[in-house]
Order: C-alpha cells, then sequence, then structure tokens
C-alpha cells in the first residue's frame, strides 16, 4: 500500500514539475511576480464572518452590508441597463465610437472603465458594479493576510485608503475627473452623460460611509480642512494630466467642449446680454475684448490662488494663466497646452509635497475661509465658481467646528451657507436636475450668495 | 395744378436728374480701363466689359416724383407710381444704415472695435453700399439710404435713364425682361432664381461680395440670422409691387413674360429653397477655403457662425429632446444649420420623384454633414471640396425647378406634399418654420391671397411658429425693429419642441385628407 502511495506521490510530483516551467525560461518564471495582481470580486470580501455581517451600517463587520445596501458605487454597472444607458451605446455605435461587436452598454469598454471593475477586467466580476478592489486594489496578494495584525499595508496591490489620505484623494480622480482613455468628453455628454464635476471634500462629506469613521482621532480635527486642501490640489493635477492627454495629436474632438464651462455656450439667447453688457463696458474702458470666447477651466482651478503652501503658486498661476489664454484660443495649439499642462501638474506635484500632512489650528482655517469668500469675483463667472466657493467654505466650516467645538454648530456661519446652499439649488428649479440641466435661474448678484460671502470674510 | 401740368413738372424734373445723374457718370469709352476690379458680376457691356456699377440715392427714384406719389388713378404700365411710399412707410431695408447708429449698432461697432458705422465695411456691405471706388457714387447717393432702390433693382446707370427718360421711357418700357437685364443691368427680380440668389448674398451671405457674418459679430449683438423663405420673405417687406397674378393686363403680362397660368409663390419656394442651399453651400465652401489658406492658427476652421447657433445655444434640459432624437454624424460636435437644406426634397418631388436624384442628393448632403462633425469646427479641406459639390448641385437643381412647370395643379400637390413629407420628422425651430413658410405661401396663392385667419390650424402654424417676421420701421431713437422685437422671438426660439410642429403637419395633413 505503502508503495503504491510512494509510486503515486512520485508520479504526481512529476507531473507537477513537468507543468512548472522551466529554469531555462526565466521570463516565464518572473512573469506572474510581476503582474499586476488579480482582482476577486466582492463575493470573496462578502462572508458573513468578514464584511457581511449585516450589522448596522457603517459598523465593523458589516462593510460590504453598508456598501451594497446604500453606496452609489454598487449600482454603478446596473444602470448601465437602463434606458439612459442604452441611448448613449447606441448614440456612440452610430457615430463609431463603439468596438465592433458590441451590442450593449454593459459591454462597451468604455462604459464599463468606470461603471464597473475597469474596461478589461474580468467579466465575471463586472456586475459587481465599482466594487471593493476598484479603490481598496486587487486582493490576489493580501486577501488572506490583511485582517492579521501584522499586516503589512504595502503589500502588493492594497491601497492604504485608511492611513494615507493623498491615496484616498486620488482614488477617486481616474473616474471622476478622467484620465487619458478613461474619460466623459462632450460626446458622451451630448448623448446624456452628466458633466463631470468633482469636488473631492464635497462628494466626500456627503459618501455614506462604510466603515467606522476614525479620522479625527488619525489625522487631527482638521480633517475636513486638509481634505479640502488635497482635494484641490488633486483635483487640479487630475485635471491638468487628463487635457495633457485630451491634447494628443491624434484626437479628433479637439478642443475637448467637456473642457469648457457648459453654460458658455449652452444659454438660450436673450435679447439684453450680460456678456454683451460686460464686453461693452470692456470695450468702453479699452480693455481687449474678445467676443464670443469660451472660458476654459471655470471647476477646478479657480480656488488655486486661495491655498496654503510655497514655493509653487506664484509659478503655477503664470502657467495656468498662459494655458488658459491658449485653451480660450479657438483653435489652442496642442503641443503647447501639452507642455504648459504637464508642467503645471508638475507644479502642483511640488506644491502636494509641500502641504503634505500640514496641519490647520482654527486661526488658520478662518484665514482660508476669509480668503475664499474674498473670490466674490468667481460669482460672476456663473455657477461653477459660486458651487466652487459654497464647497470650499462648507468644508472649513465643518473644520472650524471640529477644531474649535464651542463654537455654535449651528450659528450664524452655518446659517449662511444654508442660505447660499438654497441660493444655488434654485438656479436649477426650473428644471431640478443639477446633474444634467442649466443654472438657468442662477443670479451672481443675490443677497444670499453676497451677504454669505461678507460674513465669511469677517 | 391740372394733372397734364403736373405730368410735364415731373417729366422735367425726370429730365434734369437724369442729366445731373449722366454727368456725374462715368461713360465706358473705348480704351477706357475697366473699371476696378470687377469682384462683383454683372452684366457686361456688348464689347463683354462689365458694366459700371453707378449707386443712385433714393433721390433720383423719389424725389423725381415717380415712385412716390401715393396712389394714383391712372398709373402707366408697370408700375404704381407708390413703391417708394410703400418702402418708405414699412420696409425694414430702409432702415439698415439707421441701425447701425441705434444703440445696439453703436454697442456692436464698440466691441468689435470700430470707429464709426461709415468706416465698418463689414457691417456696410449689408446694411449700405461698400463702394468700389468713387466713380460709382451716383446722384444724392447716401449711405443712410441703407438698402436702397438700386441695391436690388440693379446699380446701372443704363437703365436708370432709360426707364426715367421721357423721350426713351415709353420704348424701354416694352423691352422685355432679358434685354433689361442684360443691356440696360436691370435685375430680373421676377427670376425665382435671381431674386433668391440677390436676398441671399445678404439674408444668408456672400463672400465675394463681403457680406459675411461672423460669431464675433453675433456675440457682439447681432441678432441671429433666420433661415430665409424667399417667398415669404418677399412678401413681409412688406412687398411695394404686385404679385404677378395681381396684373391683369396683357400687354404687362406680355413684358413680364407671365402666361397667367404660373403659381408665383410655390415656384418661388421651390427654386428659393434649392438657392438657400446653393448660396449656403458657397457661402460655407468659401470660408473653408479663407481657413485653409489662413496664416494665423485660430482663422484656420470655418467660423462658428456658420454652424447651427441653436445646437449650442439653448439651455441644458433633461429629458432633452435633442437626445431623444439623435444626431446626424458624431453626438458633441457642432452640425451644419439644417434649414437650408429642407424643402429640396420636395422640390425633387416636382421635378419627378426620381430615387436616384433623392438618393444623390442624401448621399452629397451627408458627405457634407461629416464634414462638419468629424472634427471640432469642422474640416475645412472637405467642406471646400463637398460643400462646392452641393453647391453646384444645387445650382442645377435651382434652374430645373426655375424651368419646370408650376401651375395651380403642381402648387396644389406641393401643398398636399408637405405634411406628408414631414408629418415625421422632428425639426429644430429654424427647420419648422422653413416648412411652415413654405405651406403658407402657397397656400396663400393657392387661396387667392384671401383672409385665411379662421383655420385654427393655420393660426396656430402662423403664431406658434413665428412666421410673422417683426414688421414696420424703426421708432426715432430707438433700435430697429428686429433688435426691438428680439426678446419674444428668442423666447419662442428657445420654447421650441419639435413634436407640437410634427403634431400640427400631422393635423394638416389629417385636414387634407378629410377634404
Amino acid at each position: 500500500m505503502a508503495r503504491v502511495y510512494a509510486i503515486a506521490c512520485v508520479v504526481v510530483l512529476a507531473l507537477m514539475l513537468a507543468g512548472l516551467p522551466r529554469a531555462a525560461d526565466p521570463e516565464r518564471l518572473a512573469a506572474p511576480m510581476d503582474a499586476v495582481p488579480k482582482m476577486l470580486g466582492v463575493a470573496s470580501c462578502a462572508a458573513m464572518a468578514c464584511h457581511h455581517g449585516n450589522g448596522p451600517r457603517g459598523s465593523k463587520g458589516s462593510e460590504y452590508s453598508t456598501w451594497v445596501a446604500v453606496d452609489p458605487h454598487a449600482k454603478a454597472y446596473h444602470v448601465l441597463y437602463n434606458d439612459a444607458s442604452k441611448r448613449m451605446h447606441e448614440g456612440l455605435a452610430k457615430a463609431g465610437e463603439a468596438p465592433k461587436g458590441i451590442a450593449n452598454a454593459w459591454e462597451n469598454p468604455r462604459c464599463l472603465a468606470c461603471h464597473a471593475m475597469g474596461a478589461d477586467a474580468d467579466c465575471r466580476i463586472q456586475a459587481d458594479g465599482v466594487g471593493c478592489e476598484r479603490c481598496h486594489g486587487p486582493a490576489e496578494k493580501w486577501k488572506d493576510t490583511h485582517y492579521l495584525n501584522n499586516f503589512n499595508r504595502a503589500t502588493p496591490g492594497f491601497r492604504d485608503l485608511r492611513d494615507r489620505m493623498t491615496v484616498r484623494v486620488e482614488v477617486c480622480m481616474d473616474c471622476h475627473v478622467g484620465k487619458g482613455g478613461q474619460e466623459v468628453d462632450h460626446d458622451l455628454i451630448a448623448l446624456g452623460h452628466p458633466r463631470l464635476r468633482f469636488d473631492y471634500a464635497g462628494f466626500y462629506a456627503s459618501y455614506p460611509k462604510h466603515w467606522v469613521d476614525t479620522d479625527r482621532q488619525r489625522f487631527g480635527p482638521d480633517v475636513e480642512a486638509q481634505s479640502w486642501v488635497l482635494g484641490q490640489l488633486i483635483g487640479a493635477k487630475s485635471a491638468l494630466r487628463l487635457l495633457e492627454a485630451r491634447a494628443v495629436d491624434e484626437r479628433e474632438a479637439w478642443p475637448e467642449f467637456a473642457e469648457y464651462d457648459c453654460a458658455a455656450c449652452h444659454h438660450g439667447l436673450v435679447n439684453d446680454s450680460f456678456r454683451q453688457k460686460r464686453d461693452l463696458k470692456k470695450a468702453e474702458k479699452k480693455e481687449i475684448v474678445k467676443p464670443g470666447e469660451i472660458p476654459w477651466g471655470t471647476w477646478y482651478y479657480s480656488l488655486l490662488p486661495t491655498l496654503p503652501g510655497d514655493g509653487a503658486q506664484k509659478e503655477l498661476n503664470k502657467v495656468l494663466v498662459d494655458l488658459k489664454k491658449d485653451m480660450q484660443r479657438r483653435v489652442p495649439s496642442r503641443g503647447d497646452v501639452r507642455a504648459k499642462s504637464a508642467a503645471a501638474a508638475a507644479l502642483i506635484e511640488r506644491w502636494l509635497a509641500s502641504v503634505c500632512g500640514n496641519k490647520y489650528d482654527a486661526q488658520q482655517v478662518r484665514a482660508l475661509m476669509a480668503k475664499v469668500a474674498g473670490q466674490e469675483g468667481l460669482l460672476e463667472t456663473g455657477w461653477d465658481g459660486a458651487g466652487e466657493v459654497y464647497l470650499a467654505l462648507a468644508a472649513l466650516h465643518q473644520a472650524l467646528g471640529d477644531i474649535d467645538p464651542t463654537l455654535p454648530r449651528q450659528g450664524p456661519l452655518y446659517q449662511a451657507l444654508v442660505g447660499m446652499r438654497k441660493e444655488l439649488g434654485q438656479a436649477y428649479q426650473e428644471y431640478g436636475r443639477p446633474l444634467y440641466d442649466s443654472p438657468v435661474k442662477y443670479n451672481p448678484k443675490a443677497e444670499a450668495l453676497l451677504k454669505g460671502l461678507e460674513l465669511f470674510r469677517k | 395744378m391740372s394733372g397734364l401740368t403736373w405730368r410735364w413738372v415731373c417729366a422735367f424734373v425726370c429730365c434734369v436728374v437724369f442729366v445731373l445723374a449722366s454727368l456725374s457718370a462715368p461713360t465706358t469709352r473705348a480704351g477706357d480701363k475697366p473699371a476696378e476690379k470687377p469682384a462683383l458680376s454683372g452684366p457686361l457691356d456688348a464689347t463683354g466689359k462689365p458694366l459700371p456699377r453707378m449707386y443712385f440715392g433714393l433721390i433720383a427714384c423719389a424725389t423725381a416724383g415717380c415712385h412716390e406719389k401715393g396712389q394714383v388713378a391712372n398709373p402707366p404700365l408697370l408700375c404704381r407710381c407708390d413703391e417708394m411710399d410703400r418702402w418708405k412707410a414699412d420696409d425694414k431695408h430702409a432702415d439698415a444704415y439707421q441701425v447701425l447708429l441705434g444703440q445696439r449698432g453703436q454697442q456692436m461697432l464698440k466691441i468689435l472695435g470700430y470707429p464709426n458705422a461709415e468706416s465698418a465695411k463689414a457691417c456696410l456691405g449689408c446694411h449700405a453700399v461698400v463702394l468700389q471706388s468713387d466713380k460709382e457714387k451716383g446722384t444724392g447717393f447716401n449711405l443712410a439710404d441703407g438698402v436702397s432702390c438700386v441695391v436690388c433693382h440693379g446699380p446701372y446707370n443704363g437703365w436708370i435713364g432709360e426707364h426715367s427718360l421721357a423721350i426713351t421711357r415709353p420704348a424701354f418700357r416694352i423691352l422685355d425682361r432679358k434685354t433689361k437685364e442684360q443691356k440696360y443691368g436691370m435685375t430680373d427680380l421676377w427670376d425665382p432664381q435671381k431674386r433668391a440668389k440677390l436676398c441671399a448674398s445678404c439674408h444668408i451671405g456672400n463672400v465675394d461680395e463681403g457680406k459675411v457674418v461672423t460669431h464675433d459679430m453675433y456675440a457682439a449683438g447681432h441678432p441671429p440670422l433666420p433661415g430665409f423663405e424667399i417667398a415669404s420673405f418677399s412678401n413681409q417687406m412688406p412687398r411695394h409691387w404686385q404679385y404677378l397674378a395681381e396684373k391683369t393686363d396683357p400687354g404687362v403680362r406680355k413684358i413680364l413674360g407671365y402666361d397667367g397660368k404660373e403659381d408665383e409663390q410655390a415656384k418661388l419656394v421651390l427654386v428659393g429653397a434649392a438657392v438657400s442651399l446653393a448660396e449656403s453651400m458657397r457661402l460655407y465652401a468659401k470660408e473653408a477655403d479663407k481657413a485653409l489658406n489662413a496664416t494665423k492658427e485660430d482663422d484656420k476652421v470655418l467660423d462658428l457662425a456658420h454652424f447651427d447657433c441653436w445646437a449650442c445655444h439653448h439651455d441644458l434640459t433633461s429629458p432633452s429632446w435633442r437626445q431623444a432624437r439623435g444626431y446626424e454624424g458624431k453626438p458633441g460636435r457642432i452640425p451644419m444649420k439644417a434649414w437650408p437644406t429642407e424643402l429640396i426634397i420636395l422640390g425633387l418631388q416636382h421635378l419627378g420623384n426620381n430615387p436616384t436624384q433623392i438618393q444623390a442628393f442624401k448621399d452629397q448632403l451627408a458627405k457634407v454633414q461629416k464634414a462638419f462633425t468629424e472634427r471640432q469646427y469642422g474640416n475645412p479641406a472637405v467642406i471646400k471640396t463637398e460643400a462646392t459639390n452641393l453647391a453646384n448641385w444645387a445650382d442645377k437643381l435651382a434652374a430645373a425647378l426655375n424651368a419646370s412647370t408650376v401651375g395651380k395643379p403642381e402648387a396644389q400637390k406641393l401643398l398636399a406634399a408637405i405634411p406628408t413629407l414631414y408629418k415625421d420628422k422632428l425639426l429644430d425651430f429654424d427647420s419648422a418654420r422653413q416648412v411652415g413658410w413654405a405651406y403658407d405661401a402657397i397656400l396663400d396663392s393657392l387661396s387667392g391671397y384671401a383672409d385665411k385667419k379662421e383655420d385654427p390650424l393655420l393660426v396656430k402654424l402662423r403664431d406658434d411658429f413665428g412666421l410673422k417676421l417683426p414688421f414696420g420701421r424703426m421708432k426715432p431713437g430707438q433700435d430697429g425693429t428686429i433688435v426691438t422685437n428680439l426678446g419674444p422671438n428668442l423666447k419662442r426660439i428657445y420654447n421650441y419642441k419639435p413634436e407640437p410642429f410634427r403634431d400640427l403637419l400631422r393635423a394638416l395633413d389629417v385636414a387634407k385628407k378629410d377634404k
């Protein structure tokens, strides 16, 4: 019996050896080690004993339960089955912009890039939507160890979203701002996709958290301020990298209209146009007027001048002013735009290094608030500018309350924010879908906005 | 003053005016250099040289007592003598220059950086006259006359003298249209193709004549150029002439070559549509050519003014009828204006409904549309080639339609065909109005220009889709009529949705079958 067993073992071993790559083939041996770790799908996280405890929302052990119940990311794939997605996919296909042989949005790699586990992910896990590993990193190498006390948080594939705030901010950008080859362009928007307009701090604040929030202990009470500063910088950097990718020579849609303020062109024409009055005023003051020019970069770059830090701002501002000039020409030079957006992104990297880990006390937060509130001119640039100002003040106000718990939670500043929010929301009232519609009733001179800013300036 | 004396006075004044005109007019002598470079096409003299242009002021037509008399009891052949009265009373062309001095005009000049109206050649091409040289200044020439009589009727000394001078007048009047035009330079506005082409030079644009509205001008405050339907625009000038059908004198009909059977409005609609297409395409092709030869980077694409204004200029709403309808070509690119391409199929149906021809049109149109959207701001090289091809094709179509028989039976067929052709289409505002105007104009002449107010469908068509153009002259101290009416007209476009128009055409289709 033992002999039979031994022979069987030898045979099995021989078979196993035969199946192994030979030592003479080092590339084949090395390949699996260097390859990107695999994604396993949410099913491998959702065991009851692990993350599907079905406990209270956000409690330890119920991360998956919370995500699947309330997180919009869990539905990202399923929306590809709705009528709007069908229309978008068919529009792309009609224009020859969908790969051949792909009949549906839920199979279109362009959609899957953000609405599921990635354009090239295993089709068996796509239905998970934006599942655990899309943010936490592919789990092949860390699934079996990540719950251990001595878990190495630098394990390949693992993204340290808990301890490293820049990693956390960066992880959203590829989809919510976009990157080369993975973006929402004007073609897609015309077919019905909402325009992307990402503000990290604002989005994060309203994100249904599936974890026990320990940020204040971990990063300090000023975490909202840190998060706003990093969100601004990393958002701008990602937008610049995207612009750099968009400016490649082979791209036919250039300039890419998604780069501009939608309302610059998309406004119903009226007889008494404020744009014409503005241009007339400029002309009367002998300033240069470019009638019909399309404003660029109204969302991501407007508040950069208010951010703390040192060194890079002045240089960056110069590059951005230049880039704006380029982008507002009818046909921007692709080479210039590539060079300038790359230079600006690199400057932001430098800036990031100088503010990363910065802490803000109450006085500094107040100073930031006053600086942001001093950007009154942004109200005139349209809803985008006002929206960014509001989101900044909301984040900073939260930070101030966290730093100094003695401050009244619903004091005059809070009331001012409520008023601004209402005003900005009302701008959409006519149609009521801010993701899709024009803020037709936006009024840059609204009392709630002007008075709100005045209060924050004090 | 008795009638007789009055006539003699008139004749005398006419003579004086003509003599004055002749004195200031350089006559062509053998050996003279051709007057400047003939940038503008026009009639030629016996030796094949272009006749020298000569712009007379209103004074030559009005003050002489010929065309500004009010109603007269026994008007002479071909003329009612009150043309100037009608023109001065209500015609916006008379304000063409004055509007440049209004608030909006001044705003535009400042934003665009022109020191004043009289030096703004880009404006004067359509709002007055750009003289090629001082030699073209005729008696009483005045920029302030705007788009004056001779701008349309022909800025040539020949016919103005012949038709006003008492001695030459009788012989001139009975000449046929062709002779008057080719020999004397009096534009043959009775010819639908010629009339439409002339009007289109401003109402659509003409690069060679320097008449191009740019996006800069729009952004500075120029009202958007509407779609151009020649029959309706002629009617709503308002017209200072009679319809052919109203001219009952057989002698007049003979001179004008009118057989009494032709449906003038229906033919104008068909020919006008083909000319609108041809002139739009020619404008795009020539602008594309300019872009190809441009040295400045920003000028290397087609100006935004040549795209569909309303494709971008609408507030974003959801649900959106544009998204529901879908797009020709790539989504999210700026498409070509659609209105100049409407009513062409109607013309082709009239010419025998040849499926090969219809397909050829659709194929060629698709090529141009693709060139507009294949990249941002279009591909000028392809637009130049393909739009030129389509323009040449449309020229031939216009000529064929002009030569075809459009009598009452044909007009009735056309009227019936319009709702059928469009009852399942979702048209943009300008296209819908083009179709509406065509329907209204043909019906107008078929019903003997009777008042059709009582038909609720037609009232809806006219009121809801803006078939009525702003009417009348500008008031002192105000902007031009178009600008003062711009608010509500833009609001109508803003609120436009294609389904109600389609439903109206369906209703007209049903109503037609009931009849």
